[in-house]
């Protein structure tokens, strides 16, 4: 049960059993899992087939280890249990724990569990008409039973598996977002004369990097929305498990400082799963700067092993563990103009762009510097 | 005076420094904040109360944009330690809420501005003490600030005001300097003419602000005026915070400041696991960083290097403080559980419901649904939109839109490119 769940139930009973939850321990646990989903980039490093993601359907019910596709490559289903496997492995560690999974799809991201239905407490299926005055019943019998279901699994973990495995469908067969450009012409109208704009489109070129970043800031106003919902006194403690696929955009590096930022603030560890042969630059300043892990898998049959290793340790764990560090974190900077990595620069005393030799003017910001400074003035008085 | 009562008041005020001082408060209109409390789905009214105080603070919050702004910054904080500090009004005493408050201030002032430098003077028994050199470790300010915490005669201004000028003058001209004033007292004793000194600090292009506890002093408004600072009067403790934490935010750069390309280094992380001597505490330590241009270790970034004079950085250090030069654009307020009062702006607003729910279903940052919202906050660049929780968590924490790195060209080299474009815009 996800806690923002737990406290935001709107009977009253169900509010009484929330206070009597938040004496019984007042630390949740909440574990976000942003996992690459768009198959144009993360092709070199997960096998995306139509096969694999059929095993979602059936999370837990297939092999593991023995789904290894041909060139090694690890299957996207595979990824896809092991990650659901670690998430019930983390419900299962306390009640108040509670999952979240983010997917950075092709030009957006996407937060795939819990959808709004799940964490206002009402059930929905799909087409239903949600919140009747005769559904109340049979839901109030869901909400309350805990009742394994016939395969012997807890009601929570089947709904987060089912629900996550179900979006992560829906996303496979969803048309990206150029390919519908006749639908929304007459409805953009409307909604700019009354004041709402239709979302702009994202460039073409988009589709061809990761959404990395869209997803971490994602998964960070999730977890702030989960906080707010809590009742004073309750810690929430969040981790990012980052599944990294794809490569790295340049593009997206002040972003990523800013989510990076806005999780040390909010006390969020960012973990990251490294399953690119090469090391991500993005992620090692991201863990190093959260204090998280760096994994890299030795090979696909670790996979699960690892995860439940790292991923599930929580923060009191982790002090008596040696977590995964990236081995060194590159913290020089790369210069504006070249973008060559520099050991000394050159930073504009307004934007602190960074250049590799003196100019007069800065192409960032327009300013126009006075004689260059030597070196020794700097030097504090 | 109950809570209520209070909030208002407050928000009257926040108004007030909005519009530049329009009267006092009880000269206003009475501000009716019940008209806009409103029962929610679950008949309390707590939820509706809440969303009217963030809604305030939100506009508060979001009102410049896109200014250039000084980001080396270095700042004189003068705090009053005469005998009026001992007056109970702040809980416990006002001494000990400032320092309290200061506590929670000096952390975040280098977290959101890492290249900058703060000290602290403090004035007691008609005299200035600088209490700390200007330097960029928050615990050492902090403690020597406990240290000294006990009141005693009157404030000093001008001797106060010229101990952190003598500081302060010595700096280059192209960082922004400040002088944050926290004044329990109405009186100052002064040895001389004031005034010259406010006109040498205003020469210095010194500015300085004043935060006043007990009420308006003629000689700190002018003061502030004239070196243009903001001068401000708390009303409450919460008040206080809001005034003391604006001055987090870098100052916009004035005209004068020069602008300059500085020499900087970014130092390769020492990774060797014995322990050798650093050049900044004289001391056997593992690890470290060593400068580039003359291979001494220093312990810690950003810093001087203790040997070559030269300024050392590592890129998260700008980073932290590229929000601030690329400030994301404030998000436009559409009303949706509102319509329009007259008959014909209903049935306006009714359609644009439909059309909304349409587009956009659901909030971008938390899946909220759109329909359960009173207001949705669309962003002007990508058109999405997001609930008040993500547009405050976006503004104040996280500086980044998520559905607008979508539209940032991949294919571009780098940042230098994307935020070029950003500035041009902006200028
Ligand atoms: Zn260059
Ligand atoms: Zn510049
Ligand atoms: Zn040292
Ligand atoms: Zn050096
Ligand atoms: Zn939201
Ligand atoms: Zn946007």
């Amino acid at each position: 049960m996800s806690s923002a769940k737990l406290y935001q139930a709107p009977t009253s009973a169900a509010a009484s059993t929330a206070m009597a939850m938040v004496g019984e321990d007042d630390e949740a646990s909440q574990l976000v899992v942003v996992l690459e989903t768009n198959p144009l980039v993360m092709q070199a490093s997960v096998a995306v087939t139509a096969a694999s993601c059929a095993a979602t359907t059936t999370p837990l019910a297939t092999g593991i280890s023995a789904a290894s596709s041909p060139e090694g490559k690890l299957p996207f289903g595979a990824l896809v249990d092991a990650l659901l496997l670690l998430a019930n492995a983390h419900l299962l560690m306390r009640r108040s724990n509670s999952v979240a999974f983010v997917a950075s799809h092709i030009s957006e991201s996407l937060l795939l569990y819990p959808t709004p239905e799940d964490t206002s407490g009402v059930k929905r299926r799909e087409g239903a008409i949600p919140m009747d005055a005769g559904d109340e019943e049979p839901k109030r019998q869901v909400e309350s039973s805990s009742r394994p279901i016939d395969d012997g699994m807890h009601e929570q973990f089947a709904s987060a598996n089912l629900r996550v495995a179900a979006a992560l469908r829906e996303l496979v067969l969803r048309p990206a977002p150029w390919q519908d450009q006749n639908g929304h012409e007459a409805t953009d109208t409307t909604g700019a004369a009354n004041g709402l704009k239709a979302p702009t489109k994202p460039p073409m070129s988009s589709a061809m990097t990761s959404q990395l970043v869209s997803s971490l800031s994602v998964a960070l106003c999730h977890i702030n929305k989960t906080r707010r919902a809590l009742p004073p006194g309750v810690v929430c403690r969040s981790r990012i498990l980052v599944v990294h696929a794809a490569e790295d955009v340049p593009a997206h590096y002040v972003q990523l400082m800013n989510t990076i930022f806005a999780a040390q603030k909010l006390g969020v560890i960012i973990d990251a799963l490294i399953l690119t042969p090469d090391d991500s630059g993005f992620l090692q300043q991201a863990v190093d700067l959260t204090k998280g892990a760096y994994i890299k898998l030795q090979s696909n049959d670790d996979l699960v092993q690892t995860l439940m290793m790292f991923g599930l340790a929580d923060r009191a764990a982790r002090e008596l563990l040696i977590l995964p560090q990236p081995t060194v974190v590159d913290y020089r900077s790369a210069c504006f103009c070249h973008r060559r990595i520099v050991d000394v620069g050159f930073v504009c005393s307004v934007c602190l762009s960074i250049f590799c030799d003196q100019r007069g003017l800065c192409p960032t910001c327009g300013t126009r510097f006075k004689l260059p400074m030597k070196p020794q003035a700097i030097r504090k008085v | 005076m109950s809570q209520l009562q209070r909030r208002s008041a407050q928000v009257a005020v926040d108004e007030d420094d909005d519009m530049n001082n329009k009267g006092y408060v009880w000269e206003q209109q009475y501000e009716r904040t019940w008209d806009v409390l409103q029962e929610d789905a679950q008949g309390s009214l707590r939820a509706s109360v809440e969303e009217h105080e963030r809604a305030k603070r939100r506009r508060f919050k979001t009102q410049v944009q896109g200014v250039r702004r000084g980001m080396m910054r270095h700042l004189t904080i003068i705090l009053d330690m005469s005998s009026r500090m001992d007056d109970p009004d702040l809980k416990p005493t006002r001494l000990e809420h400032s320092i309290r408050l200061l506590e929670q201030f000096v952390p975040e002032f280098f977290d959101q501005n890492p290249i900058s430098q703060l000290n602290f003077i403090i004035s007691r028994d008609a005299k200035a003490e600088r209490i700390s050199e200007l330097g960029g470790n928050p615990a050492k300010h902090l403690e020597s600030l406990r240290k000294k915490a006990s009141t005693a005669g009157e404030i000093s201004l001008q001797n106060s005001l010229e101990l952190a000028r003598e500081s302060l003058r010595l700096m280059p001209s192209h960082t922004s300097k400040e002088v944050l004033i926290i004044m329990g007292g109405l009186a100052s004793c002064d040895p001389g003419d004031i005034f010259q000194t406010i006109s040498l600090l205003e020469l210095d292009n010194i500015h300085c602000s004043v935060i006043g506890l007990s009420a308006e002093v003629r000689i700190c408004k002018y003061l502030a005026e004239k070196t243009k600072g903001v001068h401000n009067v708390i009303i409450d403790e919460s008040h206080f915070r809001d005034m003391l934490f604006q001055h987090i935010t870098p100052p916009p750069a004035s005209s004068r400041t020069e602008a300059l390309l500085i020499r900087m280094g970014f130092p390769r992380q020492n990774l060797s696991k014995a322990a050798t001597l650093c050049a900044c505490h004289k001391l056997f330590r593992a690890g470290g960083y060593i400068c580039p241009q003359c291979k001494a270790k220093c312990c810690e970034l950003p810093t001087t290097c203790a040997v070559c004079g030269l300024t050392l950085v590592s890129s998260p250090h700008l980073a932290r403080s590229y929000h601030h030069l690329f400030p994301l654009a404030p998000f436009r307020e559409v009303p949706l559980a509102h319509p329009p009062a007259d008959a014909n702006g209903l049935l306006a607003g009714l359609v644009a419901n439909s059309t909304t729910l349409a587009l956009h279903p659901s909030c971008r940052g938390c899946s909220k649904p759109t329909a359960t919202m009173r207001s949705a906050f669309q962003c002007p660049t990508c058109c999405h939109v997001y609930c008040l929780d993500c547009d405050i968590f976006i503004h104040d924490t996280l500086h980044t839109c998520p559905s607008c790195v979508a539209l940032l060209d991949g294919s571009a080299v780098a940042n230098g490119g994307e935020s070029s474009s950003q500035v041009s815009s902006q200028h």
